[in-house]
């Protein structure tokens, strides 16, 4: 694996691994910011992690770039890429989608798209498990990898200006889920009836904040099709609840 | 104890330093363009301590706004220029006023594109989310930290006990420096600036015009450049308030602190955050320029503002600045 650091602005140091989305590369960037985390360095005020990159936003006052940068390749050559491989413990969330027509907006356009009969696409869809690579774009937002490359269809070429909570959508390779209403390009093929981050998990006191994202990175989903009358059911969940009542249906 | 909004103008927003650390979850960061004057203003009402998000304040960006105070409060105000009166009386910006119960501020203008800081002294009773009671009007929090200010809003606040108001008035020069024709940004190479031909001709000796459609998450810029991108598969990839993104086969989009925290759109390059504050005074219509500079000039150019305003301060204030920090 090949890195390069980089600075983004004169405060932020950013790791740079080869430009694709893989496993294996975010396994490391992940495990690589637990182990920086852990070295507590008082000038390191936020560490984030995207598809290839991870970035340390820093305070000036209390280390510099060059300080950093020579911190970072040590811990890089200590961060041990066998270790941080898959080991099959990761979490399995099971999420509830309703692909019916009243929430599959853009069911024409995959269809025409991918060549492929709906029934074919909420096969193949769910058939997936996919990874949670990061949250980004919108508060809460889930990038999800691992999408059957039949199902890549590109962006509308017109967003649409709102998108409703829960809605699943694809763009280019990726699946992912709308939070919170918002405007948006994905094209939709259905929606989930539980949530998945709590906008209300903050009392405006010092926090662990990973908390308000019921899912973490690295946490894989598995799409489940349900019918209008479970989605009433289910509404307003929240996916960890929803985790139980699955479990007890087996 | 409080403070009512009889006029809310266009834009008025409770802001302060920000979210800190909420990146990871997609949140952003948000807060005040301008560090600078929004740490004067606190100054001025015997604020010294900035440690996490700081002390709230009002960013107004328009005129029509009108505050009535319910009680006696200290209040300044700074950025940019404007009329402001108190019960029909002149103030001036950079100045520690102190209101009666019952008085009413009236803002009918402020300078084109520009943004004023208005600071109360005292416990500003608002909402909070992950530690920052700023606005970010497109995501779904609560009350002022999702929305701006209405009409007849009010917010509570405590007044703070201990009156030391410094003697001496702020200095002339502490107020923006404004430009007669455009500001000049000095900018850092972005990571994807190798993919465009002739980097270092792009962004350079050309005024770049800021488009209609531009908001508090970033200015659509207008050139007549239209560079050839040698690659332009783009993995999203962390961007942050000053970058300077170029979609292949459009025009530049700089980010501001309520931008997306990823992207998908190749970053040219970053504005050093040195020179954020600009950003607070320019809008639709205006031009930019830019100025290609290295990583040492920005740390340069940072630790001697950041020098500069500090001693400034504790010339001027009888307490020590602490805890601030020119991070966006």
């Amino acid at each position: 694996m090949n890195f390069r650091i980089y600075s983004l602005s004169d405060n932020k140091l950013v790791v740079q691994l080869s430009p694709q989305v893989s496993e294996s590369q975010i396994r490391f960037l992940y495990a690589l910011k637990s182990l920086v985390s852990h070295l507590g360095h008082p000038g390191i005020k936020e560490i984030m992690v995207t598809f290839h990159e991870l970035t340390l936003i820093f305070d000036h006052s209390v280390a510099s770039y060059e300080q950093l940068k020579a911190l970072m390749e040590v811990e890089i050559s200590r961060c041990d890429l066998k270790n941080t491989q898959h080991n099959g413990d990761t979490r399995i969330l099971k999420l509830p989608v309703c692909y019916d027509d009243e929430w599959a907006l853009d069911k024409n356009r995959m269809t025409e798209m991918t060549g492929l009969p709906f029934s074919d696409i909420i096969a193949l869809h769910q058939r997936g498990i996919y990874v949670v690579y990061m949250l980004g774009f919108l508060p809460g937002f889930l990038y999800l990898g691992g999408l059957d490359p039949r199902l890549s269809c590109p962006r509308l070429s017109k967003p649409r200006s709102r998108i409703e909570p829960g809605s699943v959508g694809i763009a280019d390779a990726q699946t992912g889920i709308y939070p919170m209403p918002s405007p948006g390009g994905w094209n939709i093929i259905g929606r989930t009836p539980v949530t998945i981050f709590d906008y209300n998990q903050s009392d405006g006191k010092e926090m662990e904040i990973s908390s308000a994202s019921l899912v973490q990175p690295l946490d894989r989903i598995e799409f489940i099709s349900i019918d209008r009358k479970q989605f009433d059911q289910f509404h307003g969940w929240s996916i960890l609840e929803y985790q139980r009542v699955h479990q007890n249906m087996k | 104890m409080s403070i009512r909004i009889l006029r809310a103008g266009l834009h008025t927003l409770v802001m302060d330093q920000g979210r800190k650390s909420t990146r990871s979850l997609g949140i952003p960061t948000s807060g005040v363009i301008d560090l600078f004057q929004y740490w004067w203003a606190n100054g001025l009402v015997g604020n010294h301590d900035f440690f996490g998000s700081g002390p709230p304040v009002l960013e107004i960006g328009s005129g029509g706004v009108q505050i009535l105070f319910n009680h006696a409060h200290r209040f300044a105000l700074t950025g940019s220029s404007g009329c402001f009166l108190l019960d029909g009386m002149r103030l001036s910006s950079h100045t520690t006023y102190f209101a009666r119960k019952g008085q009413v501020l009236q803002i009918p203008s402020i300078a084109r594109n520009g943004t004023v800081y208005l600071a109360i002294d005292g416990v500003w009773k608002v909402e909070k989310v992950y530690g920052s009671a700023s606005a970010d009007i497109l995501s779904p929090f609560p009350d002022t930290c999702g929305s701006f200010l209405r009409k007849n809003k009010v917010i509570e606040i405590e007044p703070s006990e201990n009156y030391t108001v410094s003697k001496r008035g702020s200095p002339d020069y502490i107020e923006p420096l404004m430009p007669i024709d455009q500001y000049t940004l000095r900018i850092m190479a972005g990571p994807e600036l190798h993919w465009i031909d002739l980097p270092s001709k792009v962004l350079w000796n050309q005024p770049y015009t800021i488009s209609r459609t531009s908001n508090r998450m970033g200015f659509r810029l207008e050139s007549g450049t239209h560079p050839t991108f040698a690659d332009n598969q783009m993995i999203s990839s962390i961007v942050v308030p000053g970058t300077i993104q170029w979609p292949v086969g459009g025009q530049p989009i700089l980010l501001l602190p309520n931008c997306q925290t990823t992207g998908g759109y190749p970053r040219i390059g970053v504005v050093i955050e040195a020179d954020m504050w600009k950003l607070a005074y320019v809008g639709p219509g205006d031009r930019l320029g830019f100025k290609w500079v290295t990583r040492d000039e920005a740390s340069y150019l940072r630790k001697y503002q950041m020098g500069q305003f500090t001693r400034v301060w504790n010339q001027t204030f009888k307490q020590t600045i602490k805890h601030h920090s020119l991070m966006y």
